[in-house]
């Protein structure tokens, strides 16, 4: 009876993450059915149209490789900073208490009160407008706890040992720092990064609130003109009821699947490069 | 005869937890001074102290003075101390990195004109006797050499720096016995240049090498002197018992 | 001597600097603050806060104007449950075979797999729920709405699972295994050890991924945009149309409300009620940890 309850459970827990393995499958399965036939060199290559034939991701695409390159641009060096910061130079102090409870707090937030945020700080107050600044500075600030986090963690794991080693040949902080616990920690804060900015590419609910548009026909070429995304792009045609722009959804999902797919193939191909080659 | 350094009534504490107490002794210039002692009695503590390298630890305080050449090193920045007291630790850290940059990050730091590093480089592994070993691969990472070769090329990095004093924190507890006498002859050559102070378990290595000893308990100089006095007549019952192995 | 002194200068400019860094995240947080509280100030007056907080009717376009918030949070709260309901029996169990039963291959496997449904858009789950979810619920339960809570609620359950699933299993894997070996060595089964050692010992980090996720659920923005719909209203009927907190805000933001007006200002108290929530769930959850860091 005891073997019988035990295997019992374990079917449970093994069906439950099956269940969980199969909603992925299934997930990627119908956004494929529906989206492959639609994949085309035409449709990388179009703006977005109200005739889905003629419909295209051109903008979207140009948009969302803009907004990253901008959002990196901020973030990461905002965000490597504080986390050298915190776990090089500063004393265990209520302040850096609060800035880290601060941090862990801050992502949790959801990603729409930062769209608020961006409005009426970036949009209105700084009167960047619905921008692609004011979006990479919204996007910024939303991963930057993501990006601290994982920056810290990455420093953390450079063994003290090198720093005694610099430090006793009378180098100074900085020179400690910059010459040797940040290539060490680089793979690290490298694939953390990434991982970040893949989660900025996937996010459209902020975008939404500075006000990226849906419907844009150039390609963006000064961080202050208007733009469109790929997630948001793909919300409009997914909120059309026509068959055909669901389609177009569909595809447009590939696509920025496909981008993810890449960022996280590459941050996994870093670790393990580097992985290789320094054991502590 | 000149004192290298000098500890005056030396207290120091982690936090609220006292590592050493009164510590008042003077180590000779050109010279090998040997500190033994039990574990946690503050050997590391006391040399980490004369490079003020415990000031990077949070919570770590001293009184009392310490004398590099008759200077206070509360006086000196630090970073200008740490380039005249070098210091090779118990595990080999050479950095991830080439052989060549692991030795011309000092001098490049402490602003030595690029052009004057190659030779800088030559001279310290010669020093350290691992250029004949190593002259052939100046750029493979030095974590690929061996751990003896590793601890001589720390000693190589310290010794690019020019310092007067290099302090040795058991340089040795991590090799094999081939590449320990290589360091010790290393120590008994350098010896005519620097000034060096080696903290080991190795009460062999402590007789063999070092000119003085002095013997640590509880955070407090039991004794020191001569190391052949020390080793064959100790003062105190303390250091005989630690000596001939009757203590922990 | 000159070379020290200037290599100091910029030794504390680069500290200063680094620590302004640091200092940004704290801004962000009183950025937000500041934005919700006079944006909601000036809401507030306009629309007595007694009645924001207590109305039943959420109509702010049109005429007769009525403010009351509850609907929106009943709407949120619909699809948080709904979702906890799917996500936290699958996500704990998959926790107790990934801690507890899989043997280092299969967690390298599975590990990944999960990260990757982690990482999905928020906006793919929404099109998963009105293209695949919604049509087949519609199969089954014919008089479903094409908008509905329950769609909504079975992605965003889906979306959330991974975080229960991983944060529970670091909780159960962070027990000793020495507690784990006493048990067996008494000849308790898997099952019994699961259930009666690792998960108790494990409870509050188990909890606080509970509190996590469903503090996810309640920000959740495009899935209930796309799939719930855009129907306030108090009801208890997942196959009904009904509107979160999240898909007003978007809904507001993407009509054309001109900037001041009273429409334009409901986006920061809405939100407020929003960061308020997740906040307090975000507090409590790192509260459970802190508080009963495992004392083995
Ligand atoms: N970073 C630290 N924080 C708190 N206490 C410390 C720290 N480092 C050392 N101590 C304590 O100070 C005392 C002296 O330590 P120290 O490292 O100097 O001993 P040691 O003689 O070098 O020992 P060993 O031979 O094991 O290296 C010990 O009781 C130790 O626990
Ligand atoms: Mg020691």
């Amino acid at each position: 009876m005891r073997k019988i309850k035990g295997l019992a459970f374990e079917y449970i827990c093994i069906g439950a993450t099956l269940t969980a393995l199969f909603l992925l499958a299934l997930l990627l399965w119908d956004a494929w059915d529906k989206g492959a036939g639609w994949l085309s060199w035409r449709f990388l290559d179009s703006f977005p149209s109200r005739f889905p034939e003629q419909a295209g991701i051109k903008s979207a695409l140009w948009g969302s490789i803009w907004l990253m390159l901008l959002t990196a641009l901020i973030s990461i060096p905002l965000g490597v900073g504080a986390a050298i910061y915190l776990e090089e130079y500063a004393d265990r102090t209520w302040l850096t208490r609060i800035i880290e409870i601060n941090i862990s707090n801050l992502a949790g937030v959801p990603s729409i009160v930062y769209g608020i945020l961006g409005l009426a700080l970036f949009v209105r107050w700084m009167m960047l407008g619905r921008s692609l600044l004011a979006g990479a500075l919204t996007m910024a600030l939303l991963i930057l706890p993501i990006i601290i986090i994982s920056s810290q963690e990455a420093i953390r794991a450079v063994p003290n040992s090198i720093r005694e080693a610099s430090y006793a040949l009378g180098a100074t902080k900085w020179q400690t720092v910059k010459f040797h616990v940040l290539p060490a920690a680089m793979p690290g804060v490298l694939t953390g990064n990434i991982l970040a900015l893949s989660r900025a590419m996937g996010e459209a609910a902020p975008l939404i609130m500075i006000g990226a548009l849906t419907f844009i026909a150039f390609t963006p070429s000064s961080p202050l003109d208007p733009f469109t995304a790929l997630p948001i792009q793909i919300f409009n045609w997914a909120s059309r009821p026509k068959a055909e722009f669901q389609y177009l959804a569909a595809a447009g999902i590939l696509v920025l699947l496909a981008l993810l797919l890449a960022m996280n193939a590459a941050a996994i191909i870093i670790r393990n490069k580097y992985q290789k080659y320094i054991k502590w | 005869m000149t004192s290298a350094i000098q500890t005056i009534n030396l207290s120091a504490w982690y936090g609220n937890k006292q590592a050493l107490t009164s510590v008042s002794m003077s180590l000779e210039e050109n010279k090998i001074t040997a500190i033994i002692g039990p574990s946690g009695c503050g050997k590391s503590t006391f040399i980490r102290c004369l490079n003020r390298m415990n000031d990077l630890i949070d919570g770590f305080k001293t009184e009392g003075e310490i004398l590099i050449y008759s200077k206070d090193v509360r006086y000196i920045d630090p970073v200008e101390l740490r380039k005249s007291v070098g210091m090779v630790f118990q595990k080999p850290n050479p950095f991830p990195k080439s052989i060549y940059e692991n030795i011309a990050f000092g001098p490049r730091i402490h602003g030595i004109n690029s052009n004057r590093l190659d030779a800088i480089v030559e001279e310290s592994l010669r020093k350290a006797a691992l250029w004949d070993e190593v002259n052939d691969r100046l750029n493979d990472n030095a974590m690929e050499l061996s751990g003896g070769q590793q601890q001589r090329l720390c000693i190589a990095r310290a010794l690019a720096v020019k310092p007067k004093i290099i302090l040795f924190d058991e340089p040795c507890s991590a090799l094999d016995p081939l590449s320990t006498s290589k360091i010790e002859d290393l120590m008994l050559e350098l010896k005519k240049e620097y000034t060096l102070v080696i903290v080991t378990h190795n009460m062999q290595q402590a007789a063999r090498v070092s000119d003085h000893t002095a013997f640590f308990l509880y955070g407090k100089l039991i004794e020191s002197g001569e190391t052949k006095q020390i080793f064959k007549k100790p003062k105190e019952k303390s250091t005989e018992d630690y000596i001939i192995g009757r203590f922990g | 001597m000159d070379r020290l002194r200037i290599q100091r200068i910029r030794e504390l400019a680069i500290e200063k600097a680094l620590f302004l860094c640091a200092l940004a995240s704290i801004l962000t947080t009183l950025g937000i603050i500041l934005v919700l509280i006079f944006e909601s100030i000036s809401f507030f007056e306009e629309v007595p806060i007694l009645e924001f907080l207590t109305g039943t009717t959420w109509a702010p376009t049109y005429r007769p104007q009525h403010f009351g918030v509850l609907p929106l949070i009943n709407g949120t709260l619909m699809i948080a449950v709904g979702a906890a309901i799917i996500a936290i029996p699958l996500g704990i169990a998959s926790a107790v075979y990934l801690s507890e039963y899989a043997d280092l291959k299969v967690r390298q496997i599975v590990k990944p797999v999960l990260e990757i449904l982690a990482g999905v858009p928020t906006v793919v789950y929404g099109y998963f729920a009105i293209s695949f979810i919604t049509p087949l619920l519609r199969e089954f339960v014919p008089e479903a709405n094409i908008f509905n809570a329950a769609s909504a609620s079975i992605v965003v359950g889906i979306m959330i699972l991974p975080m229960v699933s991983s944060l529970s299993e670091d909780a159960m894997r962070a027990v000793p295994r020495a507690l784990r070996e006493g048990a067996y060595a008494l000849g308790a089964t898997r099952f019994e050890v699961s259930t009666k050692i690792v998960a108790p010992a494990a409870l509050s980090g188990i909890l606080a991924s509970f509190i996590l996720a469903i503090s996810r659920a309640v920000g959740e923005t495009m899935a209930v945009t796309l799939a719930a719909g855009a129907t306030p209203k108090m009801t208890l009927d997942f196959f009904e149309s009904i509107q979160t907190m999240t898909a007003f805000i978007v809904q507001v933001s993407m009509g054309d409300t001109p900037f001041g007006s009273i429409e334009y200002k409901t986006i920061f108290a809405v939100g407020m009620v929003l960061f308020v929530m997740t906040f307090l769930m975000n507090i409590v959850s790192m509260w459970i940890k802190e508080k009963y860091r495992e004392v083995y």
